[in-house]
């Protein structure tokens, strides 16, 4: 089996705004074919899972959803600890984690009732390439 | 020969209205590469408008590489969520060589037009790794 390298990106995308609600945010264009392997999120200051008022962070693929995260709800949302990464949940489908070149990754942001924001978020993608 | 596609990309941020003057720096380049697109995007929408908008360029030096300009309605550059408004770069200048450093270069038309979140992606590939 050929042996791929790993790689990542990373973006700084600063405050989450919790007002912001199906806000598509293009952030990637891809060079190559690749599969993503991993996203995680995190924040600079901490940020509790609640009931409610929290938002939905996707990673797209045009309408296809690639990796997901939320604050919320209080059980079974994310809780975020200020200076570390949380794991998003990959959809691990040739589908949604394969892209092909080309493809543009969206950020969106969904919220539920009045939203949580986010402040100083990062986003990294770890993910390998097929080559061009 | 084929070479590898590579990507850069950085979040700027919200761009305010009157950013005219101000250079940023974007990119310190590790080697010779050749840059194929450069692509701008935003987290909200921006249409392009008469009177007051905003030139955002990629510049190596006093080299301008690739921009947008967000003016005028007609014939303007609009970012539109969710996509990229992508550049062919300048033949002249698509080259880099190691160490040169590319910046972003803002020009102001009438009061200008604040970017909110502002995304720039630059493709290239390696000449001399």
């Amino acid at each position: 089996m050929r042996e791929y390298v790993k790689k990542t990106k990373v973006f700084h995308l600063g405050a989450l705004a919790a007002s912001a609600d199906s806000v598509l945010w293009a952030i990637w264009k891809t060079p190559a074919a690749i599969k993503i392997t991993a996203a995680r999120l995190a924040a600079n200051t901490a940020c509790n899972a609640a009931n409610t008022n929290y938002n939905t962070w996707n990673l797209k693929n045009g309408s296809v959803v690639v990796a997901s995260i939320a604050n919320g709800p209080a059980s079974g949302g994310t809780s975020f600890t200020a200076g570390a990464f949380s794991s998003m949940t990959v959809v691990d489908a040739a589908g949604a984690s394969e892209l092909a070149a080309g493809d543009t990754l969206s950020f969106v942001s969904v919220k539920q009732g009045n939203g949580l924001a986010l402040v100083g978020a990062v986003l990294q993608i770890e993910y390998y390439d097929y080559g061009n | 020969m084929q070479y590898e596609k590579k990507t850069f990309e950085i979040v700027v941020g919200d761009i305010i209205a009157d950013a005219s003057g101000l250079t940023e720096a974007l990119w310190k380049v590790p080697h010779a590469i050749k840059i194929t697109s450069v692509r701008f995007g935003a987290n909200a929408t921006i249409a392009a408008q008469d009177t007051d908008y905003q030139k955002i360029a990629v510049k190596n030096g006093s080299n301008e590489i690739a921009s947008i300009t967000l003016g005028p309605a007609a014939g303007g550059d609009t970012l539109t969520l969710g996509t990229f408004v992508e550049k062919t770069p300048a033949a002249a200048y698509a080259e880099c060589a190691a160490a040169d450093t590319l910046t972003i270069a803002y020009t102001l038309t009438g009061a200008g037009l604040a970017v909110t979140g502002l995304v720039i992606q630059i493709e290239y590939y390696d000449i001399n790794a």
